[in-house]
């Protein structure tokens, strides 16, 4: 599914909804896309909604983990939320909970599908 | 690094490993040797095994490998400690010693290989079964392969692990190539997979190597992984998972049960850093805490091949502003666990280091004094308080800076532990040594060459100091005689107490030798101290036969030497049949004194401080008669002018004298002075040779204003002053 970004301003900066599939052969247009707010939100805070994720892989789930370095790097806040269940599971898989540290919530059906067993620990 | 400089720390270390060898072992000779013991000694015999190899000392590894299969023996309880081996384990310290220390310098001759071979042969009936002596030998060819691994602790620390608990899981290295997403392969997908055939007991995704900029290709893949995986499935199962990618990517696989030593084999290949790898390896539990200080032993010990037992707590701190994951909270832990393994961290520092550095603090110390003195003209309060202030802060750095060279006395000791039981078993007696204030401290300097001195000291007790059992019993003593070495601090000097409960000295014997040597005249005086004076002088013995121990004459005046040339003196106490006590008494340090500021004509002295008692005002009516006594409080107290013994250009303004009422021991002295100029931190600078023999001089000093003061040495001053007064008696 093709990459549909919507943005809204809030009170403290942008909040981002991405729909579609973070995999692959989309990823290098996510990547194209995000830089539209990367390059411009010094000192705002992202929040990035993923609820309308509906298939992650190694190459989506490392494009995250690039902008939030970035965010690091060029003074803005990234926050994950909402995560939809595919993202949710490939956080658990690979223990990148507590890289991102964002609240997560887990629906009481999803509640079997992750562990959170490790990688979970808070990074000070 | 300078390869002098790595044998020089492989000579101190595997010191350290021995003298503590030295120690369990003798406590072995009581009571039985606890699991720590033999961990300890065979850790130490292990890490200079590990050493020795890394320089090719094949004489010492061939030694140690063989001693070191006995007590892996020993401590992994396939053969009991027996009270014999205690001797032949002291034996075999005492030939490493020599090995480890022969060997930095060349070849060892044959004639000493024969000597450890016969303590090694000693060794060979407490060793297991022919049938598993051949098993020895094999191992004897792995010497050369197991010398390449350096350092024991690490090795001793893997053997342990491999024990409890090196991996209990598979570890999988995973790094998919750059191109893998280009293939239409997923990563994540294989991992997801293992889940079918067993449990990821944790993971950890690296992600350090994701650009952070335009090189941030979208479609390379960046990411690694570390997996601690648990499955009941063979090797070839978990890694048919990933045999779609395997030929795209690296992939290793290391098996439950592998060593440290793969571990760091790993290491080395992967791209990341090995100390990360360490502490990533110990966050997903393939390293316990433990298992994470042999990991950096072992990872030192192939870089470098040599050991510092600070490594663990180097090697996190340097590394811990590298690493992405949380490493405080372990660094915290580590260090703790490495303070509580040594009881005291400690970094190794040149000692021409720390001179250098006191020596320097020592100048500053002066030219602040003189700075202090300048300011204190000019009555600006401001500047005083300022130039206080520095003064009081350089005090603590010069109190800190000296501390660095203080150590204990009690390794010092700890030595003679050995000497009297060797002694004891010569000389066939029973002989108990107990060591007190071993915590005492005292400068390096001074306790170097304080070794000499206290071993004859100690000798001289066990051989005619004690008696033998026969004797004692025979007398009603204890059949065990005691042999006593004290250390405790007085009045700014270090005491050391060598006490023995034997025969005591008789003095008639020492009197009547002194007169057969044309040393003194006449009736014995009352004075003990003069008596035993005698014992000091070269070529006296009161000894009733020559042992090979000692009475050969040759001795007491070499201790007094040594005592000397460290500022000390050197007091006997005896009684008949009670015992002997001598007592050496040692200045803290030699470098820096607090010294008491006075003046003789145009010229300057310093009496060191802790010497002063106080001073008073001195007119000739304070004489007591004609002679030189002071009186003081209702006591007469012996006196001398100063500028009687070091003559000097006399000043205009001659004013009133002072005494300056001094200590030595429990003796107390007048100096006569001029002017007193007050309390003054001094450099002490030693004279030249040229002034080797001036009596009544220890050193000099320069004064802030450039002037030269010289340092009275109080104890030679009072011989000087009783042995000048004792010709004008008997003239």
């Amino acid at each position: 599914m093709e990459p549909v970004q919507n943005l809204k301003e809030t009170n403290s900066g942008i909040e981002i909804t991405w729909n579609g599939y973070l995999t692959v052969p989309f990823v290098k247009e996510w990547k194209k896309q995000s830089e539209i707010w990367t390059s411009s939100s010094r000192g705002k805070t992202i929040e990035l909604n993923l609820y309308g994720i509906e298939r992650v892989d190694s190459a989506g789930i490392q494009l995250l983990v690039y902008l939030k370095n970035l965010s690091q790097k060029n003074h803005f806040s990234m926050k994950l939320g909402n995560h939809s269940l595919p993202i949710l599971k490939i956080l658990d898989l690979l223990g990148l909970v507590s890289f991102f540290g964002d609240r997560i919530k887990v629906k009481k059906e999803h509640s079997n599908e992750v562990e959170f067993r490790y990688g979970t620990r808070k990074i000070n | 690094m300078d390869l002098t400089e790595v044998i020089d720390a492989y000579l101190v270390e595997s010191d350290e490993f021995l003298r503590d060898m030295e120690a369990i072992l003798l406590r072995t000779e009581k009571s039985s040797p606890t699991e720590d013991d033999l961990n300890a000694i065979f850790r130490a015999v292990h890490t200079i095994k590990g050493t020795a190899g890394m320089f090719g000392f094949e004489s010492t590894v061939k030694f140690t490998h063989v001693v070191e299969n006995l007590l892996d023996r020993l401590r992994s309880h396939e053969i009991p400690f027996q009270q014999e081996l205690t001797e032949i384990l002291l034996n075999a310290k005492d030939h490493l010693s020599y090995l480890v220390n022969e060997e930095t310098k060349g070849k060892i001759p044959e004639t000493k290989i024969l000597i450890g071979d016969s303590i090694l042969e000693s060794m060979k009936p407490f060793q297991i079964p022919d049938s598993e002596i051949s098993l020895q030998k094999e191992n004897q060819e792995d010497i050369e392969k197991e010398s390449l691994v350096a350092n024991s602790d690490s090795t001793n620390l893997s053997k342990k692990n491999s024990k409890n608990n090196t991996i209990s899981g598979y570890l999988i290295s995973f790094r998919p190539n750059r191109n893998v997403f280009s293939q239409g392969l997923d990563p994540i997908s294989f991992i997801g997979y293992l889940k079918k055939i067993g449990t990821i007991h944790s993971l950890k995704t690296i992600t350090e190597e994701i650009p952070l900029s335009n090189e941030f290709d979208a479609e390379s893949c960046y990411l690694g992984f570390e997996i601690n995986f648990h499955s009941d499935s063979d090797l070839n199962a978990v890694r048919k998972v990933f045999n779609f990618i395997e030929n795209d990517t690296f992939l290793h696989i290391l098996p439950p049960g592998s060593q440290l030593e793969d571990l760091v084999d790993l290491s080395m290949q992967l791209p990341e850093e090995e100390i990360l790898l360490g502490n990533l390896w110990k966050e997903i539990g393939i390293l316990t805490e433990e298992g994470l200080l042999g990991y950096f032993e072992e990872l030192k010990s192939r870089k470098t091949g040599i050991s510092n037992k600070q490594t663990e707590e180097t090697l996190l701190i340097t590394t811990n502003s590298d690493l992405s994951i949380d490493t405080n909270e372990l660094k915290n832990r580590v260090s703790d666990s490495t303070k509580e393994q040594n009881k005291s961290a400690t970094i190794k520092v040149d000692s021409k280091r720390i001179d250098n550095l006191i020596n320097r603090v020592g100048e500053l110390v002066v030219s602040c004094a003189n700075m202090n003195q300048l300011i204190s003209s000019l009555e600006d309060s401001i500047l005083q308080e300022s130039s206080m202030h520095t003064m009081r802060l350089l005090n603590e750095v010069r109190e800190i800076s000296l501390k660095l060279r203080m150590v204990p006395i009690g390794d010092t000791f700890q030595k003679y532990t050995r000497t009297v039981r060797d002694l004891g078993k010569e000389l066939g007696k029973e002989i108990k040594l107990v060591t007190e204030g071993n915590e005492t401290e005292l400068d390096r300097n001074i306790v170097d060459k304080l070794g000499d001195p206290l071993t004859h000291l100690v000798r001289n007790a066990c051989d005619h100091g004690l008696e033998t059992s026969e004797e004692r019993i025979r007398k009603g003593k204890p059949k065990q005689g005691l042999i006593k070495l004290n250390a405790f601090h007085e009045a700014g000097s270090v005491l050391i107490e060598i006490t023995d409960d034997g025969n005591g000295i008789q003095k008639e014997k020492v009197w009547q030798k002194g007169i057969e040597k044309d040393l003194v005249l006449g009736p014995m005086p009352e004075s003990e101290d003069e008596i035993f004076k005698l014992l000091f002088h070269p070529g006296l013995s009161t000894a009733s036969k020559v042992t090979n121990v000692s009475g050969r004459g040759v001795g007491l005046d070499v201790v007094l030497q040594n005592i000397e040339s460290l500022r000390g003196t050197i007091t006997v106490k005896s009684t008949p049949n009670q015992g002997s006590r001598f007592t050496i008494r040692l200045p803290l340090t030699l470098a820096i004194i607090d010294g008491f500021l006075v003046e003789v004509g145009k010229n300057h002295f310093i009496i060191p401080m802790d010497m002063v008692l106080e001073c008073l005002h001195f007119t000739e009516d304070n004489k007591s008669g004609a002679n030189q006594f002071f009186p003081l409080r209702g006591n007469l107290i012996p006196f001398l002018r100063l500028g009687d013994y070091y003559p000097t250009e006399a000043s205009e303004d001659n004013t009133r004298e002072n005494i300056v009422i001094v200590r030595n021991g429990d003796k107390k002295a007048g100096i006569v002075v001029e002017r007193l100029l007050g309390e003054y931190q001094t450099v002490i600078k030693p004279m030249g040779s040229v002034f080797r023999h001036v009596k009544g001089v220890s050193g000099s000093s320069i004064l802030g204003d450039g002037n030269v003061a010289l340092i009275i040495d109080i104890p030679s001053l009072f011989e000087r002053t009783i042995t000048v007064e004792n010709e004008r008696l008997y003239k």
